[in-house]
């Protein structure tokens, strides 16, 4: 983010905001990903992709400094990430995480996200709540400031956990999986929002399980299942044979008119392709 | 008083589903009594110091994930007290103090207990008034509160030690048994009557004193034990709750219609920064149409109702840089057609060419480029 707000331009090499090495991690003794080395440079708008379960909120958490590493540094924005979170990151969860039924209104909820500016009195002062608004109004959704959070779509929903994360003015944003759960115009709306946030200068880094809207929206994709299986410009990146490495199953792309198109193997619903597929994967190690 | 502070802490408590924590320490915390009478300890001292161990130690156990939090409660709880129970076994010496421990006795409340009771009111609303925003923060999601700096572990310490004291204190008068309900029930009543976090805190306090005064004032004029008509009292208020809550929703309440949400893909595209909300107060004017005109795509919106008509229409053609999509297309034909002069554009997105009618000599190729650069979008020459 520089100050006068204008675009950064990505002019040559940028220093990255993101380097990980060598990182190792795990729960409960069951290993999540081994000795990943991972630069991602500033001003980048990446996703990252890979079927479920292959290590992406790990990666992120890693990225954020909230799971245990075994071996291995995080730097971000050029300090070293030890149990704490680095300053000037936004973090907005998976949507599931969330307890729908916790008694806050949207306003209270996009305030937490500035709990470090703001004073040690328990309200908010009346510029803290200017600020929230403004934020809300700019995002669409201020109308909704006093409503319980559970009485909103699903893209409101996102845009408020999108607000919590925005209103410390974060340099690196982190989603996980923001357009899950909310219909095609909806993800549009939100990663045209985030790539505007992008222009602005904020590094942005998702996860996403839809292909066919990175390959659309975002500049960097970064395959990854337990390993960093691919990494570059969806066009170059997303070919049939990376993404059924990534996957471990099946993919087609089809290429029209400068336009991506990632769909499943024609035949990789039926029967007797799935049961192929199964038997391989037991006899494959996988990646 | 002590309906003040149970309802004060009752609301983390049930909104962080410990309710079961609070009845186990207590519990526990007659064992820390029994310990501290045998020992001939200060009651408070003794009992407050094994209640906050047992919180800490429930927590430290809890965290390992492995065994359910309400298992290591239903451990470390019930060892404790049982420690009690074979204490007095043991030394045979019942007193008044103990039955006042399990079943609570207002009349037995000294002075010096008064002003015990006080300090830790003021202590327990000081800390929370101190730490509310980190405890709202990390009671509605802990991970994330973390990210953005809560101390989450000193945080959940400071509030065991809350707790601890308010079960001590809250004893002498409710007992070991009824504890629970005096913190839970106020909190969980409040709960059914708003969404507010910060109406919820000041409800549920304002129950906590309701149900302490009401019930106290009942037992006095019916002769029946205090502790038990204040939480039947409570309950009664929760069941009033309950059922105004059910009646609310029974009574069909058409939803007010929300204003359009804004959701019109084109407001991606909204002008100013997001971050930088008054950098450019220039912008604001580009975004006065909030709400998605019905126009076709590539039809006239800002064109000159008195227009020169006749020869004077050039077409320029714009590459234009940075679209993804087909909806980026119609963004930027929107932002072009917005300028005055401009009779027709449309914009290919396969191609990445902006085609523009002009007329008079209003529009320059560079109100066209900065037309888009707003848009978010680069004119490339």
């Amino acid at each position: 983010m520089n100050d006068n707000g204008r675009p950064r331009r990505i002019d040559g090499p940028l220093p990255p905001i993101v380097q990980l090495e060598g990182i190792s991690t795990g729960y409960d003794n069951k290993t999540v990903f081994e000795g990943i080395d991972l630069s991602i440079p500033d001003g980048l708008y990446t996703g990252i992709v890979g079927p479920s379960g292959s290590g992406k909120t790990t990666l992120l958490k890693v990225i954020l400094g909230i799971v245990r590493i075994a071996t291995g540094t995080v730097t971000v924005a050029g300090q070293r990430v030890e149990g704490q979170t680095v300053r000037g990151v936004g973090y907005v969860p998976q949507i599931e995480t969330v307890n729908w039924n916790f008694p806050v209104t949207v306003e209270q909820v996009v305030l937490m996200g500035r709990h470090r500016e703001m004073g040690w009195l328990p309200w908010p002062s009346r510029e803290d709540r200017r600020v929230a608004l403004d934020l809300l109004d700019h995002l669409g959704i201020r109308q909704y400031a006093n409503r319980q959070i559970r009485a909103l779509s699903g893209g409101e929903q996102q845009r408020v956990f999108l607000a919590r994360a925005l209103i410390s003015r974060p340099r690196l944003l982190i989603l996980d999986e923001p357009t899950a759960g909310v219909d095609l115009k909806t993800q549009h709306h939100i990663l045209h929002l985030l790539s505007q946030l992008n222009r602005e200068g904020v590094t942005i880094i998702l996860t996403t399980h839809d292909l066919n809207s990175v390959a659309r929206h975002l500049p960097w994709v970064i395959c990854f299942n337990r390993t960093i299986a691919a990494q570059g410009d969806p066009h170059e990146v997303f070919t049939s044979e990376i993404l059924s490495r990534t996957y471990n199953y099946e993919m087609v792309v089809v290429r029209q008119d400068g336009l991506l198109l990632i769909a499943d193997s024609p035949d990789a619903g039926t029967h007797d392709s799935a049961r192929t597929t199964r038997q391989e994967d037991g006899d494959r190690d996988p990646i | 008083m002590t309906g003040a502070i149970c309802g004060l802490i009752g609301v983390y408590i049930v909104l962080r589903n410990m309710s079961y924590i609070g009845h186990g320490l207590s519990h526990s915390v007659f064992g820390g009594a029994v310990v501290s009478y045998v020992m001939n300890w200060n009651f408070y001292v003794g009992a407050g110091l094994w209640g906050f161990l047992s919180a800490l130690l429930i927590n430290s156990v809890a965290k390992r994930k492995k065994i359910g939090a309400d298992a290591v409660i239903g451990i470390v709880t019930t060892a404790s007290f049982a420690v009690g129970v074979v204490l007095i076994s043991r030394v045979r010496k019942f007193t008044r103090n103990f039955e006042a421990a399990l079943f609570g006795n207002i009349l037995g409340v000294t002075t010096e207990d008064l002003i015990v009771i006080a300090g830790v009111a003021v202590l327990s609303a000081l800390v929370i008034f101190v730490l509310y925003k980190q405890l709202l923060f990390t009671t509605f999601d802990p991970e994330v509160a973390k990210v953005y700096g809560v101390p989450s572990e000193w945080v959940d310490t400071a509030f065991a030690l809350v707790l601890a004291a308010t079960i001590v204190v809250s004893m002498q008068v409710l007992g070991v048994m009824l504890i629970v309900a005096a913190i839970v029930i106020p909190a969980a009543t409040a709960r059914l009557l708003t969404h507010n976090f910060h109406r919820l805190v000041f409800a549920s306090v304002g129950i906590g004193v309701l149900c302490g005064v009401g019930g106290m004032y009942i037992s006095f004029h019916t002769n029946a034990s205090s502790g038990a008509t204040i939480v039947l009292f409570a309950a009664a208020v929760f069941a009033a709750a309950a059922a105004y809550d059910s009646l609310r929703r029974a009574v069909v309440r058409p939803l007010p219609v929300p204003v359009a949400p804004a959701l019109g893909h084109e407001h991606s595209h909204q002008h100013g920064d997001i971050l930088h909300q008054h950098v450019h107060p220039s912008l604001r004017d580009t975004e006065h149409s909030h709400h998605p005109t019905a126009e076709p795509p590539g039809a006239v919106p800002g064109a000159p109702a008195a227009g020169t008509e006749g020869n004077g229409t050039r077409r320029v053609r714009v590459v234009v840089d940075g679209m993804t999509c087909s909806y980026c297309a119609r963004a930027v034909e929107r932002a072009i057609g917005r300028l005055e002069g401009v009779t027709a554009v449309r914009v290919d997105f396969p191609s990445r060419t902006a085609d523009v009618s002009l007329e008079g000599g209003a529009v320059t190729p560079e109100r066209i480029r900065q037309a888009i650069h707003l848009a978010g979008f680069r004119a490339v020459d």
